[in-house]
């Protein structure tokens, strides 16, 4: 198996590749600041460092370069089917960043993206004009970190203040941040929203050590949820994707019940369930990414292109964390 | 393995004397020298030679994850503030002609500077170039390493010799940059292929070879085997012995697919229980 001697590899972000038109925004000249002592390569267009043929996802995770690009087109989608719209007409997911500092086993993002760099668009005004433009047709629900984890980032970005900065005035659109991350305190001034929800991911402490590399364990994830439920954020549970794992039963048994000891389940705005589920071609790259991960080498069955556990056990698995949560939450408010 | 190209012999002897390397007389298109962890090849002056020249060599080798290639010499720069004789890793390469631009990934750690470089077709006199570094074959040679090797495994090193007034410049004040530099670079080279091994392959040959058998035995389809392999593969990973699984088909002999099928259904509701 592989063998990487400790201090064989650069630091994480090393080199930055800098769009020549990105150079002039703001956000560019304060990353640039603040990641002092990396060396700054420009370049002409994001794709000719992101998107080069064969390149190491795996490896790259263990030295991740940062990308600064401006987007212009497209930079708003329709949501994917395989996405929960928590009956939101009008779903909508925007990647103002592309990968994340996490390096979860599990990621779709590998399969995805043929590169582990971490893109950042500086151009956050034209996405706002671009949901403006959609605002004016509809009300608008838009997951803003599924091909991210924006709040692991805010610290170098700002991103998640300023949509929610920008969710004040625009009262018709619903925001969804999704993270893993334990920086609530980063944006512990701001008063919360009600077009606002924070949505964590939990797994059990067994699944974050073993797959979820480099993302903060279940108790930190925790303490920034009750933080920001006491504020009177609308907070999102996300036990999704659930894995099938060596006594899973008593994995998820063991979360839920100390997840709801913590928080009280009454200000918790709602709860997604979601087992293990990825496109077939996905898992296909995933796979030669990571040919030595248990969580992607399950035999999964495969309906209509996307990869799960078989129905019974599928059945199994949603029920029984069903069963869990329900203890807690108002069924109603549990999404599947 | 490492792969070294050099355009001229003068880059290279004194990887050839320090390294110990032999001439390798099955190959007499080019000049390859070659111990058994290293081989080089002199590629000749300019793009289409030096592609050529690699790409020759590595299309004879079976290059493996932890194989690196390195291109090794002089170039040029416009900027003065330079000395003579500075050593640069290479994190952007321009073509000249096309405008095109490429990217070594710069994953592992390095004692050199780093610099951009321009690859030019012709021998550059005047000081038009855009990156600060001068050349006339990286270009080229990135593009036919990258048909073999990952972007990681790429690495451009460059001696600065002149500032683009070649006329000035003689073959023992390169030898003389290149004594200096050779040692740093063969020290770092020694690192990186002592501390990297990047085989992540679960399965031996054995085992590859046994499962082979079975699906013989078993009359599967392609699509089978990969099923078949599949389940074998998470099954090891769950720390199960697969010699005494394997074993235990080995022992099966299928009249048909569909009695194949139903082996085959049985291990995986055995594997996930």
């Amino acid at each position: 198996m592989q063998s990487l001697k400790e201090g064989l590899l650069n630091r994480a972000f090393s080199h930055i590749y800098v769009e020549k038109r990105a150079m002039e925004y703001n956000l560019t000249k304060e990353i640039l600041k603040r990641l002092e002592g990396s060396k700054i390569i420009e370049i002409e267009h994001y794709k000719d460092v992101f998107s080069r043929a064969n390149q190491d996802f795996y490896l790259q995770k263990k030295s991740p370069k940062l990308i600064l690009a401006v987007k212009n087109n497209n930079l708003i989608y329709k949501g994917a089917e395989v996405c929960e719209d928590f009956g939101n007409k009008h779903f909508y997911y925007t990647s103002i960043m592309m990968n994340c500092i996490y390096d979860c086993e599990y990621c779709y993002l590998q399969g995805m993206y043929t590169s582990s760099n971490i893109v950042i668009f500086v151009n956050i005004d034209d996405y706002f004009k671009e949901v403006e433009e959609l605002l004016k047709m509809h009300p608008v629900y838009l997951c803003i970190s599924y091909d991210t984890d924006l709040l692991a980032f805010e610290g170098l970005t700002n991103y998640v203040r300023e949509f929610v900065k920008f969710a004040k005035v625009n009262k018709d659109l619903t925001i969804e941040i999704r993270t893993k991350s334990a920086n609530f305190s980063l944006i512990r001034d701001i008063e919360p929203q009600d077009n606002v929800i924070l949505a964590w991911t939990l797994s059990p402490d067994g699944v974050i050590e073993k797959y979820e590399h480099r993302t903060p364990n279940l108790k930190r994830r925790v303490e920034s949820i009750k933080e920001a439920v006491d504020r009177g954020w609308r907070v999102r549970l996300c036990f999704d994707p659930i894995l099938y794992i060596k006594n899973w039963r008593e994995e998820y048994r063991v979360l839920v019940e100390e997840v709801f000891s913590k928080i009280d389940a009454d200000k918790i705005y709602d709860v997604s369930i979601g087992l293990f589920r990825v496109s077939k071609d996905y898992l296909k790259r995933m796979r030669r990414q990571r040919p030595d991960s248990i969580v992607l080498n399950f035999p999964y069955d495969s309906v209509e292109g996307v990869c799960s556990y078989d129905k019974e056990l599928s059945e199994n698995m949603i029920g029984y964390v069903y069963s869990l949560v329900g203890k807690y939450v108002d069924k109603k408010k549990i999404y599947i | 393995m490492i792969y070294i190209s050099t355009a001229m012999y003068i880059e290279a002897q004194e990887f050839i004397k320090k390294l110990g390397l032999k001439r390798d007389n099955s190959i007499n298109k080019f000049e390859v020298f070659k111990n058994d962890e290293v081989v080089l090849v002199i590629t000749g002056v300019g793009k289409v030679k030096s592609a050529v020249a690699l790409t020759y060599l590595l299309a004879r080798q079976e290059i493996t994850p932890n194989d690196l290639y390195i291109n090794f010499g002089v170039c040029g720069t416009r900027d003065r503030q330079v000395s003579q004789g500075e050593v640069f890793l290479c994190n952007k390469i321009m073509d000249n002609d096309t405008k095109f631009t490429f990217y070594p990934d710069i994953l592992f750690k390095h004692p050199f500077k780093e610099a951009g470089i321009e690859t030019f077709s012709t021998v550059v006199v005047e000081e038009k170039a855009q990156e600060p570094l001068v050349d006339m074959e990286a270009s080229a040679l990135y593009q036919a390493a990258s048909v073999f090797f990952k972007p990681h495994q790429i690495f451009f090193i460059k001696a600065v010799s002149d500032y683009l007034n070649t006329e000035n410049i003689d073959k023992d004040f390169i030898s003389n940059i290149i004594e200096k530099n050779v040692d740093k670079v063969i020290e770092w080279l020694n690192h990186i292929k002592d501390n990297f091994h990047y085989g992540r392959e679960v399965l031996t040959q054995y085992e590859e070879e046994l499962i082979k058998k079975v699906s013989e035995n078993l009359k599967m389809s392609a699509t089978m085997e990969n099923e078949f392999k599949q389940l074998i593969v998470y099954y090891k990973l769950l720390d199960n012995d697969i010699t005494e699984l394997l074993n235990t088909y080995l022992k099966v002999e299928c009249k048909s697919k569909n009695e194949g099928k139903m082996h085959l259904a049985e291990l995986k509701r055995r594997i996930v229980k």
